[in-house]
């Protein structure tokens, strides 16, 4: 999983954007997009923009080599993985 | 009156999988009452000839792009469904089958198998007319001859808001079946035991789709060879 800062700072490298700063690390952290979502919607454009501007920074950093723990709440979700496809 | 039998295909849980029921009877409010919607006729029209599956089980599942991936995670906390059933029941299509790049399918097996000695087609549709706010998403319609190709089926699912959960929850409608003949819409379903009969003819189609993506296209071929009664005898006690 790719850690939140390193999404993060590559978003703002990107857009070089000052808003982005901002942005609540854990916001934007790709386990939660539903939370993420208007956030950063605002500052990219449209849901579309932003999940295919996040696939692309995602594949641009490569295949995930590490599990980054989860910023949320105990006791809010167990989740396990049951499928990945591509 | 068009004869349609039923029976569940499934190695484990068949106990799960219960029985189809008439969709006029699905409605909770407004029975008592002339004016109701279940009295009119147009809607009566509708209802007849449809059926509701109850989903099995209780599920939350939920999905999310990772890089070019699509990862799917099951709630433990919301599901009763555990991690291995899943994988059992469950299939991801991968994404060059899709619809739509953003909108994920997954089936699950509903290992329901219709049979009939009439030319019957069995629609399995949406459960349109119940809100069922957990289904961020399509159920995927189908429809086939049921005479000559007596399959399982499957409640395929297209995820069009990915950031919402898909939640079933056991009991609830979990799609609609309708039958329709030329012969009417009356429909006596009754559940039978699998016959050899069946379990023959049945093995004479399975499995061609490992082989050929034009299963339709054999239905011609398996009707020469179907024995021209399946279904036990009436039971006119069966309701």
């Amino acid at each position: 999983m790719t850690p939140p800062e390193i999404f993060v700072e590559e978003l703002a490298r990107v857009y070089d954007s000052g808003p982005i700063a901002k942005v609540d690390l854990a916001s934007v952290v790709p386990d939660a997009p539903e939370r993420s979502h208007a956030i950063v919607c605002r500052l990219v454009g449209t849901a579309s923009d932003l999940r295919r501007i996040a696939a692309e920074l995602l594949e641009a950093l490569g295949p995930e080599t590490e599990e980054t723990p989860r910023a949320e709440p105990e006791g809010e979700r167990d989740e396990v993985v049951i499928a990945t496809i591509s | 009156m068009i004869r349609v039998g039923w029976f569940v295909e499934i190695d484990r849980g068949a106990v799960l999988y219960e029985a189809p029921r008439p969709l006029g009877h699905t409605y909770e409010f407004g029975a008592t009452d002339r004016k109701a919607p279940t009295h009119c006729p147009a809607v009566q029209g509708y209802t007849a000839g449809r059926y509701v599956v109850p989903c099995p089980f209780t599920l939350a599942l939920r999905c999310a792009r990772r890089g070019p991936s699509w990862e799917f995670r099951l709630d433990r906390r919301q599901s009763e469904i555990d991690p291995d059933a899943a994988d059992r029941l469950f299939t991801f299509l991968p994404p060059r089958e899709w619809r739509h790049p953003e909108r994920p399918i997954l089936q699950i097996q509903a290992p329901y198998i219709f049979v009939s000695d009439d030319e019957v087609e069995l629609a399995q549709e949406p459960p349109h007319q119940h809100h069922l706010p957990g289904r961020p998403g399509v159920t995927i319609a189908g429809s086939f001859p049921i005479r000559d190709w007596p399959r399982p089926l499957s409640f395929a699912f297209e995820w069009h808001d990915v950031a919402a959960p898909l939640t079933l929850k056991r009991g609830e409608p979990w799609f609609y079946l309708s039958f329709r003949s030329a012969a009417g819409d009356r429909v006596r379903l009754e559940h039978i035991a699998k016959s050899k009969a069946i379990e023959d003819y049945i093995a004479h189609i399975s499995d061609v789709a490992t082989f050929t993506a034009r299963t339709f296209d054999l239905i011609e071929r398996a009707r020469e060879v179907r024995p021209a009664r399946l279904l036990p005898e009436a039971n006119d006690d069966t309701p």
